[in-house]
């Protein structure tokens, strides 16, 4: 049940507004996860991460910060005093509650390597299965870069092996690939991940399908995929935010302000970390979100596991079993009059009923 | 460079204003806010008359920012779409003669899906179907919602309605808490819904990924002639079963969409055109076949959609984001941060016309609001809206280069204004705007009577001969300027013929003067430069007198240029009112010939309602006597300490003088004083104890209160002054202390005047001081009562209560007004009162005020008076 939280903004924002202040932010996620249903690992403990890059001109160069720990995020002095005396207009963090390998820092997320930062949340179908060929496609300096021992970090080092293939420069300093090159790159990776496991779980007819939320920036451009393997099973969950800017309005309570249609504070998050309702919009399940400049695009990834009717509901269980779909926090009774508004996937789906 | 284009009205409210748009014919405009308002206001009288809350008003989770508004074309129907993913249809009524508005939710559209924002909203009235762009990159539709609206094709079980299984997905599920599961729908719910149709979009109109990105624009195609590509019409149904939009998204495409209706009439739509503008579009605007796109980085695009060209980009000069475009005949019309930039051919010209970032703008059309002007309607997240005269903007080098490609309206618009007649002129003399343009130009003019220094001697005068023209250029028989004694400002005289065989004549008495602005510190807006704002018209002299006055004349030229006078109507306009009406009574007595020994009424309007609500007439005023009794000895001043005890002091007799005016309860010793004061009649009580339950006045005013101020004689102490340097020490060689007596009509003037003389001297020859008397009357005012019951009072009350559906109340006051009763009895005709504002006018304060609305109804009630009289 890991989390993870992207921050891009015209101005740049204290980290401690996103990590350590809100009521719901991840960290808090963490210990008090809306969602009581991952019975096996109710909290998010197994550390977490935060990559942040710098505004100063001298630091810009080559990648982010990265501040990683295997101690409970709720519970670390050192990102409390971090968070409150950092800022960045592009944030990325990550609190793990892990599915696959053991507990250690370099199993956190996000990963790094120069400009590019990468962070998962899910999990790979079978990747014991499929592990082997998984490296055996990587160049050397791929391979070499994993140091930890999860799927995830694999499909980082997938990702960049792939860029390299499709003719990048992997340790470009500035970064700068374009938004369209991050996302095609994206896409590909998945579609290795999708056609191994597919391969591999031939003969086993009920094997899960992969749940593929990754995010990748490269210091500029951001593009985060909502996906799973499955033609009717939802993916974990995926949020967006945007607005003028992001206010407390009483301690610990924010609010997404919208006084006008700019996009001047963009969030993704798998939570959302206020309690307003309108504040937050739902990726749609095998889609990726961009964020370009101060704009957010949305892409559908088509393909067998696409659905035709956009009212079709995916069975949410999966996700769930696996601690990976948030619900929205509500702090106080909404509008009746206004009936509308079923948001699928942000909230807790039919099928959770039975499981109490 | 032309100027800056004049602020019609500003009216403020706290939370941005995100979405405008006006329903001309109805002379509506609606405004969109960040705080999940719809506010409505009144384009003839500028009020805010409505103010819809979206959601119940006691949910706190209902901050949903009303993003976009449309409307159908006849005007009925008004759409808004915002934050909380909601399309809601209002039924949109006319605005009644009380200035109100019905406006009713009649349904409401959502989306199973989670579509986040609503930027975009169109409705088309063909197919009566309503389009939406949304944040998740979805465009939905829903086609023939008044047909569904009608059918109440509605949910059967109301438990089944998506917000009640949408109640358990947003329960707080805190730690260690319990889901709570579906609660029952409860009565109240239930009801609430009655009237409300919820009307779903089924899937089939999702337009699922229609952009890549949020859908900030949806625009119909109009105004082509059967004109477009063949392939814009991919289905296989008649041409005129298309309808045509063109959206654009935050992936920087602009695409035309084709929607046909099949004859089974359900709808189908189909991309037909895409064109690539490389930026985020934010705001587009369609002039068949052109389509003005305005991009982030304060980029517009100009793009042909016949043939899919790119024709001009331009570049504002400021890179901020192009918010919303909009354009007339070739001008195009941008805002962005802080300002509007104009492009017409090579020329671009910015004004700043927010405080922070403007979000919408609309053009008011002449021929839509046949008003004389094009006016320009923006707003900003600075929570204002503004209203511009941009008729100098647009017509500078009008010279015939125009594109009428907007079919019908155009071609209607070009007529209409091209004819230049005298019968056009006479009718764009005659409106509202004019009147207000009128107003402003008065209202420059530093009038101040009771000061002496040039520059008011001068706007004076100036404002005199500016009446002189305005009344010449309105077709008076006579007009001219009476000169006053001492070079008083001067009266102006003017007289309108009417064309009745039994006609009467009708004096309208008024002044143009005012009393100072005081410290314009104290005061909101610029005291001599009119001001509109939330419906007010705000400066020195709007409600005392410039206001009522400009109403008055303007009723009386509508009847005489459109040669429907019946009755001759004298004005009589002073200028020293305000400082006691020196000279006047002179004046009038020199040129009583030339007003006429004929006069049968005598009207005036120069006090407000006494609540804020409630029309008044007034038939009764005090009159007053304001005095200054000073005492003085031979010495300078001197010390306490030093001279204490040894002299009669000025300062001792004078408070010995005044004590006598008063017995301990405070009635007036004067004698005679109140010999001819008569009880009140019992229907006069009781006329009060109604005023009283009827007026909307401080509740703790009891009737006794009204009848002292209105019917009782007073005298107050007001200024006490001594010499000297004001030490607790000093004793002054000189004390002054001025007294203020309110008169009522039983009393005679000169009788109360000579009597308080005669006892003051009294009073100091009792004391045997060496000190010296003198008492100097400042100046006088005869009290008035009119008759409620004669012919002009009915006339009154009856145009009074068609104009506002109410009964006027009729009301005495404690004020006096100098030469009313001189008036009546020179001209040997009765007065009547119409008071204009409201109690809230602040007249002779800071902020004097007088509301639009009251202003434009009086010159209705006039002019109906001037014909019935």
């Amino acid at each position: 049940m890991c989390r993870f939280l992207i921050f891009k903004g015209k101005e740049p924002i204290r980290l401690s507004h996103l990590l350590t202040r809100p009521a719901h932010s991840i960290i808090n996620q963490s210990f008090d996860s809306r969602l009581r249903l991952d019975r096996r690992r109710p909290i998010n403990g197994d550390g977490f991460g935060v990559a942040y890059y710098p505004l100063d001109h001298e630091l810009e160069e080559d990648g982010p910060c990265l501040f990683k720990a295997i101690t409970p995020a709720w519970n670390n002095q050192n990102l409390e005093t971090l968070a409150e005396k950092t800022k960045s207009g592009l944030i990325f963090a990550h609190v793990r509650a892990s599915t696959y390998g053991v507990l250690s820092e370099t199993n956190c997320h996000p990963f790094n390597y120069h400009s590019i930062t990468f962070m998962h949340n899910g999990g790979i179908s079978n990747f014991r299965k499929i592990k082997r060929r998984f490296l055996a496609h990587l160049d050397d300096e791929y391979f070499n870069i994993i140091q930890g021992s999860t799927d995830s970090e694999c499909a980082f080092a997938l990702f960049l092996d792939t860029l390299d293939k499709m003719g990048y420069d992997t340790t470009k300093k500035d970064g700068n690939f374009g938004h369209a090159v991050l996302r095609r790159c994206l896409l590909k990776t998945i579609d290795y991940i999708k056609e191994w496991t597919n391969e591999a779980n031939k003969d086993d007819p009920k094997a899960e399908p992969s749940l593929l939320n990754f995010a990748v920036t490269d210091g500029s451009s951001v593009v985060v995929s909502r996906y799973v393997t499955s033609k009717t099973d939802e993916a974990a969950s995926l949020h967006f935010s945007c607005g003028s800017s992001f206010v407390e309005y009483a301690p610990g309570e924010y609010r997404m302000e919208r006084l006008d249609r700019n996009q001047d504070v963009i969030m993704v998050a798998s939570e959302p970390l206020t309690f307003e309702r309108g504040d937050w919009t739902t990726v749609p399940t095998n889609s990726i979100l961009t964020i370009k400049n101060q704009t957010v695009l949305l892409h559908p990834t088509q393909d067998e596991y696409s659905q035709e009717d956009p009212l079709y509901t995916r069975n949410s269980s999966l996700a769930e079993s696996k601690g990976l779909m948030g619900s929205v926090p509500v702090s106080k009774p909404l509008e009746k009059n206004v009936p509308p508004l079923e948001r699928e996937g942000r909230s807790r789906p039919q099928t959770s009923v039975m499981v109490n | 460079m032309p100027d800056q284009p004049s602020l019609i009205h500003r009216w403020s409210h706290t939370y941005s204003i995100l979405s405008t748009v006006a329903f001309p014919h109805k002379k509506i405009l609606f405004a969109g806010t960040h705080d999940s308002k719809i506010l409505c206001f009144d384009l003839n009288t500028y009020n805010l008359i409505k103010t819809i809350r979206l959601g119940d008003s006691d949910e706190t989770h209902t901050k949903s920012s009303v993003l976009c508004l449309a409307k159908s074309k006849d005007e009925k129907l008004l759409f808004s779409g915002g934050a909380d993913s909601l399309v809601r249809i209002w039924s949109v009524g006319d605005i009644t003669r009380d200035y109100s508005i019905c406006v009713k939710e009649l349904g409401t559209v959502y989306s199973l899906l989670d579509i986040g924002d609503i930027f975009s909203l169109k409705y088309l009235d063909g197919h009566q179907t309503i389009v939406f762009g949304c944040q998740n990159a979805n465009m939905l539709y829903l086609p023939n919602v008044l047909d569904k609206i009608q059918s109440k094709d509605s949910f059967d079980d109301l438990n089944k309605l998506p917000h009640r299984r949408f109640d358990k997905f947003f329960d707080s599920l805190g730690p260690g808490s319990k889901p709570e599961y579906s609660r029952p729908a409860s009565p109240d719910s239930v009801s609430s819904f009655s009237d409300n149709v919820i009307l779903q979009v089924p899937s089939e109109n999702i337009v699922q990924y229609a952009h890549n990105g949020f859908i900030y624009s949806i625009q119909q195609l109009k105004g082509y002639k059967e004109s477009l590509p063949d392939h814009f019409y991919p289905f296989n149904v008649p041409n005129e079963n298309y309808e045509f939009i063109v959206s654009g998204g935050g992936d920087g495409m602009n695409k035309v969409w084709a929607l046909a209706m099949l004859p089974d009439s359900s709808t189908r739509i189909a991309l037909v055109s895409e064109l690539d503008s490389d930026d985020s579009v934010l705001c587009q605007f369609i002039e068949y076949p052109f389509l003005y796109c305005g991009l982030t980085g304060g980029i517009i695009k100009i793009w042909d959609l016949n043939t899919n060209e790119l024709i001009s980009t331009l570049h504002a000069p400021d890179s901020s984001d192009i918010m919303s475009l909009t354009v007339y005949q070739d001008h195009i019309f941008a805002t962005q941060e802080k300002g509007i930039t104009k492009f017409y051919q090579d020329s671009i010209y910015h004004w700043s016309a927010h405080e922070r970032l403007v979000l919408s703008a609309e053009i008011l059309r002449k021929a839509c609001t046949r008003c004389k002007h094009v006016r320009l309607v923006t707003g900003g997240n600075d929570g204002t809206l503004a209203l511009w005269d941009i008729n100098n903007l647009v017509e500078e080098n009008d010279s015939g280069h125009v594109f009428h490609y907007n079919a019908s309206e155009f071609e209607e618009l070009s007529q209409k204004d091209n004819g230049n007649s005298w019968v056009k002129y006479q009718a764009s003399l005659l409106e509202h705007d004019n009147m207000l343009q009128t107003l402003k130009e008065l209202i420059s003019f530093k009038t101040v009577s009771a000061r002496n220094e040039t520059q008011y001697l001068i706007d004076a005068r100036k404002c005199a001969t500016f009446l002189q023209q305005l009344f010449n250029k309105f077709g008076a028989a006579k007009c001219e300027l009476l000169a006053v004694e001492n070079g008083g400002n001067p009266l102006v005289y003017a007289l309108f013929k009417g064309n009745a065989e039994n006609k009467s004549k009708i004096l309208w008495y008024a002044h143009y003067d005012v009393i100072s602005a005081g410290d314009p510190s104290c005061w909101n807006t610029d005291p001599f430069s009119l001001t509109c704002e939330d419906g007010y018209l705000k400066g020195r002299g709007v409600s005392d007198n410039k206001g009522p006055l400009v109403a008055a004349i303007y009723s009386v030229a509508e009847l005489a240029l459109n040669n429907s006078l019946p009755n001759d109507v004298v004005f009589l306009i002073e200028g020293q009112e305000e400082s006691g009406s020196d000279g006047f009574a002179n004046v009038v007595n020199q040129h009583i010939d030339l007003i006429g020994r004929d006069v049968g009424w005598i009207l005036f309007s120069n006090s407000y309602w006494i609540d804020r609500e409630i029309p008044c007439l007034n038939y009764g005023l005090r009159g007053v006597i304001n005095a200054k009794i000073t005492i003085w000895s031979n010495e300078p001043d001197r010390h306490s300490g030093v001279d204490g005890g040894v002299h009669r002091e000025p300062t001792a007799d004078l408070v010995r003088v005044i004590s006598k005016l008063q017995d301990d309860e405070g009635n007036v010793l004067i004698p005679g004083f109140y010999e001819s004061i008569k009880e009140l009649s019992g229907k006069e009580y009781n006329h009060f104890k109604e005023i009283i339950h009827r007026a909307d006045i401080d509740e703790t005013i009891t009737v006794d209160q009204l009848i002292a101020k209105w019917t009782k004689p007073s005298l107050s102490i007001t200024t006490m002054k001594v010499s000297g340097p004001g030490n607790a020490t000093v004793i002054p060689r000189k004390a002054t202390i001025s007294i203020s007596i309110r008169l009522v009509p039983e009393q005679n003037l000169h009788a109360v005047r000579k009597s308080l003389e005669d006892y003051v001297q009294s009073s100091f020859t009792k004391l045997k001081s060496k000190n010296h008397m003198e008492i100097k009357i400042l100046n006088e005012a005869e009290p008035w009562l009119g008759d409620p019951e004669n012919l002009a009072y009915k006339v009154l009350k009856e145009e009074i209560s068609d104009a506002w559906g109410i009964d006027p109340l009729l009301v005495r006051e404690g004020g006096s007004i100098p030469q009313v009763r001189f008036l009546e009895r020179v001209l040997d005709a009765p007065a009547a009162q119409i008071p204009c504002g409201q109690s809230t006018d602040n007249a002779h304060l800071d902020n004097e005020q007088l509301r639009i609305k009251n202003w434009y109804r009086m010159r209705q009630i006039l002019g109906n008076v001037f014909s019935k009289l």
